[in-house]
């Protein structure tokens, strides 16, 4: 009995292992698969409504698939590709986030004749893994740009604020910032918290705090989520430093701009990730159909929204909730 | 002078499923006497203690309580009439004083409602008296932890706190069975002044010695059934450890044992 | 002095006036030590503070709730759905999601009595499931995962008001901890408490009714932890499924730190209050003496681990003869 057993076992393993590792032909009839960010980001809710209303307008169905527990992403994410490719799929639109892991798989995915499409993460890679084209703006380049944009208006010792250290995507915000900073011959602080107070607005205003006072040189603080940004701001008040500290976020709220238009805060950056999930759907469709797409790589981003252009913003957000990543 | 037993047990039955545990047990408890229930494990001693706490039902036979005929449908019930038990590991908290242990569920209150409070001053000085009262000198106050007690001052306050809420029957689940020799005495000399009181005790145990010391009556159950009863004075202690044991094999085991040595 | 050194929330005590002692002089210059500085750190404290007085109590009478982190989430979204999508005034959303918070807590509590399993299991799915049909819902009705919350000027008063840099949060920790206290140790329901955490046999036969003591404290922490989603959300105008997620595991860590013991039976509320109060001063302290923040979690994992040794060491004390 055992014996059979271990027989059973092992042809099960071998078939799986073949359906991973043999190469499989694009299938006409397969399902287009998007590996896409945590719903529970706001950011990636507006990623997926993205891809819906393409899905909707273009007559494309899709399946989108993420980690719902994101205290494991670097190990699940290169698992979810490589269960999506083991389901001869017709086209997969990836997110790169970890391209240790996933980089190889996207390499034999497209070596198998199955097209590939990049959004959000893997802007530097995707010409060389075979990937058909790249949507969005990776976060270092963000990251990048909000240190420009520091710099050009005077800070001299900037704070990146990384509230969920440990995360790679996120952390390349602060890489990009700080690169950005001390390209311009600028000092930055990165300063992060404990795990358990990654969603504690409390906690994050008494962190800012701290590292204020103890740092007073301090005139700019960039926050990677609009949460940690309202907690930036209530904290710069808190330590009686208002209209001196320049606070500017990535990804946006309904509070932040209601912020911008204070001029409490002065920017936000908009990945736009409505569009990296609507185009790559666009995309897809025009690709599989007509054998069309767009050559080189596609920028959403990041629209900075500061009190010029923030009204209309607003407008957008209160009649299209879920359209620009918080409402 | 024949008194009405405490309580009575006329041919109770106790089945779980198809197993047997108890088979047309008959026995008195009476007032101001000691009741040994002997047996081996696995005699049906437990069962029986339960019945009697009113844990379980008969399945088939009666009870009688002070002459009237009783159901025990739980065990709460059976404390109101005035039948208390003390189990094995004797029901204490060491982490808890001993005032608050003395009275727990039935815990004196002082002040005025909405902000009724404990009176852990009224708990700690009764139960530090009550215990005081069995001969327990070493505990000095009341918010000591039970923990600080040994094992034979836990059985006594234990019992004393049966006593003290007013039990009129007592069943004592191998009391002294984790103690040892002088600690084992404190508490038969506990049971002997309970006895003097008018409680009716069932001390159930499988150390022969102990019941011989104290018991007026005995009972010896074998595979849930009686198999001996009697007064004290009517047996011999080889007698009652052969009855225990059932049978002979008795002797025979503890000559073996004696070889071993 | 020795009977003092016996209680169980010596060691909280102690721990709490040496680490302030120690930060007064590492964050020296910084403002720690001033009135904004000490507002800063109650105010978080009080957050958790709120949380983890009935969850210590709970473990004190023998069982955990895991689930409390996806109850904040959940009640900050029902109010902010209530009244952002769905236009309806603050109050009732609030108390919804009060009544939410406490039947989530009935339903653990029902759970774990009924089926005997650890409340560890039980409340670790009530967790997922919490979090999961909040974000699911919010989703299917709004389609997003946070929201903003219109508020009152009443809502924000009894919520979010401040006396200089100090919530409100902060007397409600005062007043959570003033009835954990008389609960505890001058109501009758507290010997309960104690009983059923110190040996659930004996609490049952001397006619303790540990079922309903269970499921009254498992309510508890579900209003608690409601009540705290409720005020993060009002205090930030913004509901969010992942506020208080950190607190399943700061809860447990800063009660074992007031010296409840993990097995039950044991503990003292002051002694929750002082670990929860020290928790907040290592939090925020660590961020004004400059130092590389990583080491915040190493600073509080020994911390935890020094105080489970003294907090041992306290209660064998106690259980010595005298």
């Amino acid at each position: 009995m055992r014996f059979v057993k271990a027989i059973c076992a092992a042809m099960t393993m071998s078939i799986a292992t073949m359906g991973v590792t043999l190469p499989t032909s694009a299938n006409d009839d397969g399902p287009i698969i998007a590996i896409s960010g945590p719903l529970s980001w706001p950011f990636f809710a507006a990623v997926k409504q993205g891809f819906d209303d393409a899905s909707e307008t273009f007559g494309l169905d899709y399946q989108y698939v993420a980690v719902t527990d994101t205290a494991n992403m670097t190990s699940d994410y290169p698992r979810l590709l490589q269960q999506a490719i083991s389901r001869n799929p017709r086209m997969l639109l990836v997110g790169e986030f970890f391209p240790d892991g996933m980089d190889p798989l996207i390499k034999e995915a497209t070596a198998a004749g199955i097209p590939v499409l990049i959004h959000n993460s893997g802007q530097t890679l995707w010409e060389q893994n075979g990937s058909i084209g790249f949507i969005g703006e990776d976060p270092f380049q963000m990251g990048y740009k909000a240190g420009e944009i520091h710099a050009r208006l005077g800070v001299k010792k900037g704070l990146c604020f990384n509230q969920v250290p440990g995360n790679p995507t996120v952390e390349e915000r602060c890489t990009g910032y700080v690169a950005a900073m001390k390209e311009a011959g600028l000092e930055t602080i990165y300063q992060t918290i404990g795990t358990g107070d990654a969603t504690n607005p409390q906690a994050m205003t008494q962190a800012i705090k701290g590292t204020l006072q103890a740092n007073n040189d301090i005139d700019g603080i960039y926050t990677l989520n609009a949460v940690p940004a309202m907690s930036a701001l209530r904290a710069v008040d808190e330590v009686g430093r208002k209209g001196e500290v320049i606070v500017g976020t990535a990804d946006l709220s309904n509070e932040a701009l209601e912020a911008i238009k204070t001029g409490d805060l002065a920017f936000a950056m908009d990945q736009q990730p409505y569009l990296q999930g609507f185009m790559s759907i666009q995309i897809a469709y025009q690709f599989l159909n007509f054998g069309l797409q767009p050559i080189g790589h596609v920028k959403t981003g990041p629209l900075v929204i500061d009190q010029s252009n923030v009204d209309h913003t607003l407008d957008v957000n209160k009649k299209h909730a879920g359209v620009r990543g918080a409402s | 002078m024949a008194q009405t037993p405490i309580m009575e047990l006329q041919q109770v039955s106790k089945s779980f499923g198809t197993t047997k545990a108890l088979t047309d047990v008959s026995m008195k408890v009476e007032s101001g006497k000691i009741l040994c229930l002997l047996g081996d494990n696995g005699a049906g001693k437990s069962t029986l203690i339960k019945v009697l706490s009113g844990y379980h039902q008969p399945t088939s036979g009666k009870l009688f309580w002070q002459g009237n005929e009783t159901r025990l449908p739980n065990p709460r019930e059976a404390r109101q009439l005035g039948i208390a038990t003390v189990h094995q590991d004797v029901g204490s908290i060491p982490l808890m004083t001993v005032g608050r242990n003395f009275f727990l569920g039935a815990e004196p209150k002082t002040g005025i409602w909405p902000f009724k409070r404990l009176d852990t001053e009224a708990a700690n000085k009764i139960a530090l008296e009550q215990i005081r009262k069995f001969g327990i000198t070493r505990v000095s106050d009341g918010n000591q932890l039970v923990g600080t007690m040994s094992g034979g001052e836990r059985q006594v306050l234990a019992i004393g706190r049966a006593m003290y809420f007013g039990a009129e029957m007592l069943i004592l689940d191998e009391p002294t069975s984790a103690l040892g020799v002088k600690e084992a005495s404190f508490v038969l000399k506990l049971m002997r002044q309970a006895r003097a009181n008018g409680v009716g005790i069932v001390f159930i145990t499988h150390n022969a010695r102990h019941a011989m010391a104290v018991g007026d009556e005995f009972c010896v159950l074998i595979q849930g059934e009686v198999a001996a009863q009697f007064s004290r004075g009517d047996k011999t202690r080889e007698e009652v450890l052969n009855l225990m044991a059932g049978g002979e094999d008795m002797t025979e085991l503890e000559s073996g044992l004696e070889d071993i040595n | 002095m020795m009977s003092f050194v016996r209680k169980p929330e010596f060691g909280a005590i102690a721990a709490f006036l040496l680490t302030y002692l120690f930060f007064t002089f590492a964050t020296s210059g910084t403002g720690f030590v001033s009135v904004n500085g000490t507002a800063g750190w109650l105010n978080l404290a009080a957050e958790l503070g709120i949380v983890a007085i009935p969850v210590g109590l709970l473990m004190i009478s023998g069982e955990f709730d895991l689930s409390i982190g996806s109850t904040v989430g959940a009640a900050s979204m029902i109010v902010a759905l209530g009244t952002n999508h769905f236009g309806v005034p603050i109050w009732p959303t609030i108390a919804l999601a009060l009544m939410a918070g406490m039947l989530i807590g009935l339903c653990n509590g029902l759970a774990v009595v009924k089926t005997n399993l650890p409340s560890f299991i039980v409340t670790l799915a009530t967790n997922f499931i919490v979090i999961g049909a909040t974000m699911g819902f919010s989703r299917l009705i709004a389609n997003v995962t946070s929201s903003s919350i219109v508020s009152s000027e009443s809502a924000k008063l009894l919520f979010a008001a401040r006396w200089g840099q100090a919530n409100i949060s902060v007397l409600w920790w005062g007043i959570a901890t003033a009835i954990g206290f008389w609960v505890l140790s001058r109501a009758v329901f507290g010997n309960w408490i104690y009983a059923t955490g110190g040996n659930l046999q004996a609490a049952r036969s001397a006619g303790v009714p540990v079922d309903r003591v269970k499921i009254i404290l498992f309510m508890a922490t579900g209003f608690a932890a409601a009540f705290v989603g409720i005020m993060q959300g009002i205090q930030w105008n913004s509901g969010n499924s992942t506020y208080g997620m950190g607190y399943v595991f700061q809860a447990p860590i800063v009660v074992v730190i007031g010296g409840i013991l993990l097995t039950g039976g044991y503990g003292t509320v002051t002694g929750i209050f002082f670990g929860t109060a020290l928790f907040g001063v290592i939090s925020t302290g660590i961020f004004y003496t400059g130092w590389n923040t990583d080491w915040v979690q190493l600073f509080l994992g020994v911390l935890l681990g020094a105080a489970v040794l003294a907090n041992n060491y306290v209660r064998r004390l106690a259980l010595t003869s005298r």
